[in-house]
Order: C-alpha cells, then sequence, then structure tokens
C-alpha cells in the first residue's frame, strides 16, 4: 500500500474517532481538557513527523531510479559511439599491403659556356609497398625532357626497382635494381631536394662520373649499435659496368649494363662508421671483370672514401654540413684500336669533391634562418696516358632558400678549369621539391 | 714556434669539432629552434626526448628532417621502412623514431 494513503488513512480514523468522541458528550460539556488537547498535539506530530518521513523516502527511490535510467543511457550512448569509431577505424585500416607514392620534381635553368641556356623539368615519383612486417618493394621512376642529341621527347627511366625482406633488426637482403653503395652520395644524397647543388659533383657525373649510379643484382646491408658508435654495412653483387672499347669513351667504364653483355659479374661493398650521430666515415669498394666478349681481360678496382659532418652549433647559430668523397679507380691496362692504330694504356682515374654548406638555423628572423650558403670544389684525375688525359675542377658557390623542410629554391655559379679543352662555367637556377 | 701554433689550432679545431661545442638536434625546419645535446646511437635511452633526438639528428645525416605531420601514421610506417632501407637504420633506430612520429 502507498505510505501516504495509509498516513491519510491514519489520520482520517484518528479525526473520525475524535469526532465520535466528541459527539458521544453531553451538550454542556463542549470544551476538550487540557490533557486531551495536549494528546491530540502530540498525535499529530507524530503523523506529521511520519508523513515527512515517508515524503523523503519516496523522493530518494524517485531519484534512485532516475539515476539508473540516466546511467544506462548515456552507457549505451557511449557503446554506439564507440563502434561508430571501430566502424570508421575499419575503413583506415591498411591491411597486410600498404602503398606510398613519393618521390621529388623539380624546374629549373641552365646556361653553360659552349651549349646554349636552356629551361628543365623533370620529376622522379617513388613507388612504395609494404607487405606485411618485413617484404618492402620499391621502385623509383626518372622522367625528364631530353636534348636533340639524345633523341629529343621526354626520357622515362626505370631508377631503382627491388624487392627487400628484412631479416632481423640488423640485416636486410634484397634484389633488383638499387643505388650503388660505392661512397654516399648515389645511394642518400642524389635526389634533388636533398642535393645541396644544382647539378652533381663530378665523381657523379651523369657524362664524366666514374662510379655507377645503379646496380642490376643482389644485395645484403644492415646496421648495428656497438658501444663506440653505430656501424652500417652493404655488399652486393651485380652485373657491373663494362669497357668502352671504341668510340670517343675508349678506355672507360660503361655503367649502363642494365643486361649483362659480358656474363662478368661485380662485386662490392661499403662499410660505414658513426661514431658520433652527426659524424660518418665510409670506406667502400667495387672488383669487376670488365671486358666485352672477345677483348682481353681486363679488370676494374673502385676505391671510395667518404666522410660527413652535419652538425647545428649553439657557437655558430646554424648548422654546417660538410662532406667530402673521392674515388679511386684502376682499370687494367689493355690494347684498343685508336683511329686505326693500337695503343695501349691504363685508365686509371680518381674524382672527388669537397663540399661544405651552412645555414643559420638559429639566428633571428625566419628569411635568414632559411637561408643557405654552400661552397664545393671537385676535380677528375684522367690518366695522362689515356686519350682526352688530364684533370678537371670546378669551383661552385650556391645560395638556397628553403621554403619547407623539402622545397628548396636554388642559385648557383660554377667556375670550371680543365687542362684540356674549354672551360664550361655554369649558372644555375633551380626549384626542387621533395613530397 | 709555427708548427706549435698549428698544432694547437689544430687541436682546438678539432676538439671544437668532436666534443667541446654544445650541439642541438639540426632539425631545421623553419622556425624550429630546439636545443638538446649529441647522443651516441648505442645509448640512446627509449625515452620519447631520446626518440626525437634520435629522429632530427638521424633525417639530418642526409636531409632536413621531415615534419611529423608530413605525413599520417600509416604513411610514416611506410616511410621509415623506406628510409630503413636507404638511411642504414637498425630495426630499433625505425621503431624509436617511428614512435616518436606517430605520437605527434
Amino acid at each position: 500500500m502507498n505510505p501516504i494513503r495509509s498516513v491519510c488513512l491514519t489520520l482520517a480514523l484518528s479525526a473520525g474517532l475524535a469526532a465520535a468522541q466528541q459527539d458521544a458528550k453531553p451538550p454542556d460539556d463542549r470544551y476538550v481538557t487540557r490533557e486531551e488537547y495536549e494528546k491530540v498535539l502530540k498525535r499529530l506530530d507524530t503523523v506529521t513527523a511520519e508523513m515527512e518521513k515517508v515524503k523523503t523516502q519516496q523522493a530518494a527511490t524517485v531519484n534512485v531510479n532516475a539515476t539508473a535510467k540516466d546511467t544506462d543511457a548515456a552507457i549505451e550512448e557511449v557503446k554506439q559511439t564507440v563502434h561508430d569509431i571501430q566502424d570508421q577505424l575499419r575503413t583506415l585500416q591498411p591491411g597486410t599491403h600498404t602503398f606510398l607514392v613519393t618521390g621529388f620534381g623539380f624546374a629549373g635553368f641552365e646556361d653553360r659556356k659552349g651549349s646554349p641556356s636552356t629551361f628543365t623539368a623533370g620529376v622522379n615519383p617513388i613507388l612504395l609497398w609494404k607487405i606485411g612486417d618485413r617484404l618492402f618493394f620499391e621502385t623509383e621512376f626518372e622522367v625528364e625532357f631530353a636534348s636533340k642529341d639524345e633523341g629529343g621527347g621526354t626520357e622515362f627511366n626505370l631508377e631503382t626497382v627491388n624487392l627487400n625482406y628484412l631479416v632481423n633488426d640488423n640485416l636486410m637482403i634484397g634484389a633488383g635494381r638499387f643505388k650503388t653503395p660505392l661512397g654516399i652520395f648515389n645511394d642518400r644524397l642524389e635526389s634533388k631536394w636533398i642535393n645541396k647543388l644544382p647539378d652533381r659533383p663530378l665523381p657523379y657525373d651523369d657524362d664524366k662520373g666514374i662510379a655507377q649510379e645503379a646496380t642490376v643484382g643482389v644485395y645484403a646491408k644492415g646496421a648495428f649499435n656497438t658501444p663506440v658508435g653505430g656501424l652500417n654495412y652493404a655488399v652486393y653483387a651485380g652485373n657491373g659496368p663494362t669497357l668502352n672499347t671504341e668510340g670517343d669513351n675508349v678506355g672507360t667504364l660503361d655503367f649502363d649494363n642494365l643486361v649483362d653483355e659480358n656474363d662478368n659479374k661485380a662485386v662490392g661493398g661499403r662499410i660505414g662508421w658513426i661514431p658520433f650521430q652527426y659524424f660518418e666515415v665510409g670506406y667502400s669498394v667495387q672488383y669487376a671483370k670488365v671486358n666485352p666478349s672477345g677483348f682481353e681481360d681486363v679488370h676494374a678496382f673502385t676505391q671510395a672514401i667518404d666522410l660527413s659532418y652535419v652538425r647545428t652549433m649553439n657557437e655558430i647559430k646554424g648548422q654546417i654540413d660538410f662532406r667530402v668523397e673521392w674515388v679511386f679507380q684502376n682499370v687494367d691496362k689493355a690494347t684498343y684500336i685508336i683511329d686505326g692504330s693500337p695503343s695501349r694504356f691504363n685508365n686509371d682515374r680518381n674524382a672527388g669533391y669537397v663540399q661544405l654548406a651552412y645555414r643559420p638555423t638559429l639566428m633571428e628572423g625566419k628569411f635568414l634562418r632559411n637561408l643557405e650558403f654552400v661552397a664545393r670544389y671537385d676535380r677528375l684525375n684522367v690518366s695522362k696516358s689515356a686519350p682526352n688525359g688530364g684533370a678537371e675542377q670546378r669551383y661552385a658557390f650556391g645560395v638556397n632558400y628553403w621554403l619547407n623542410a623539402s622545397t628548396v629554391l636554388k642559385i648557383a655559379y660554377e667556375i670550371d678549369d680543365k687542362q684540356q679543352g674549354d672551360n664550361e662555367d655554369a649558372f644555375f637556377i633551380q626549384g626542387a621539391m621533395g613530397f | 714556434m709555427t708548427h706549435r701554433f698549428r698544432s694547437l689550432t689544430t687541436t682546438t679545431v678539432l676538439a671544437c669539432l668532436f666534443g667541446g661545442c654544445h650541439s642541438s638536434p639540426s632539425y631545421s625546419e623553419p622556425g624550429s629552434r630546439t636545443v638538446g645535446s649529441p647522443v651516441l646511437l648505442a645509448t640512446s635511452p627509449p625515452t620519447n626526448r631520446g626518440n626525437s633526438q634520435l629522429w632530427s639528428q638521424t633525417c639530418n645525416r642526409c636531409h632536413n628532417a621531415r615534419s611529423p605531420d608530413s605525413y599520417n601514421a600509416n604513411e610514416w610506417a611506410i616511410v621509415m621502412t623506406h628510409m630503413r632501407i636507404r638511411g642504414y637504420l637498425t630495426g630499433q633506430e625505425q621503431r624509436a623514431i617511428l614512435e616518436f612520429l606517430q605520437s605527434q
């Protein structure tokens, strides 16, 4: 029974009883005694107290019911929200195969003495597939304009294409076409948004370079942390270069041996030591039998040393980026037919560069912090017994402006000094963006 | 005397280059002015600050460190595997840098 009803009933009964008692008394006895009055008052107080108590209890019961309902509703809402988020996350989850297009693009102007000035542009898309935790596939295309001498139109090259397997934290193996780890420029620095100057240094030049840019073959590489610093390594075997036995470049190496033409392979490797995060020194080597079929036995032995020092220092209010690389190449003596006469010579060469860049990243003023000043000296020494033998050295100076971490505008001037032939001083403007 | 002066100069320059000078992580995103201390690879603690330094110093060995918001978390996982292969990182370094980039 409802407690309020019980109280009301009690009150009604009490009132009725009091009235009946009053009616039963004689008319002359209308007034209640003090004792009776006190008794009724006391009873009324008791009933009132009980009513208040019942009301309080009922209000508490109603509140408890309301709170429980609210909590249930809130839980339902949270469950629904979590479910919605899970649904959204499922649409974003990559699965075991993930894919990304990255790379870089560039546009520029080059005015080289002895050649027509020209605008140029290109793009190198890099396609990356991550297949699970251990398999990784990457390929890089190079798309740029070709001169009429090179056939004109647009050049489309497969720069790299390789499949990698991450064996453990310290070892990766792979196969395909990969940047040759001979020195560090080709492997790490050649992207136009990374290279501090618009052109490539002489040892890695597209036409005069003596280090193979990319190799088709297999490799193993990795890195260790040791108590004396970081160690990294790479070993590889590939198609290797072949020997040019005729034409203007007789005696030099041809690195476009994409499909092996001489059935001779090259082996090589590099080891790098990082005693401090800002300093690395490395040594690379490559050994290859380079003679084409029907030519006498010729081997090429190439070595390279590299040194990098990249550090931000408060004392100079910025970052310095200092690099030295030098490549030494020994090609066995061989007899070539030049202008109808036999000529025997070796084609030993060496080439290298020293480059210093400074960017005032800790100075006041955004414009100053985005500027970078670059100077480079590079040199190529060719055996004097070889055709066109002698040395070439260049001095390049540049100013870069960084629009963001991977977009740069470069202006540079290069002074050329050749022992043979005309000097080819050059002026460059280039914009490059990594994406 | 000249020889002594040359030796002293060489020693001073080498001391400054390889230890004496204060160094900061060379993350050079315009506007960034963070300052830290040189870290030996072998002793890098697996903390977020350590990971941050590892990120800036490792990336800057070859190029400017890209801002963590350049890619989303899934894309960074791909990029860091690519960088491990091209940049000769250990698996531990790859995971530490990835953890930092994905936590930003």
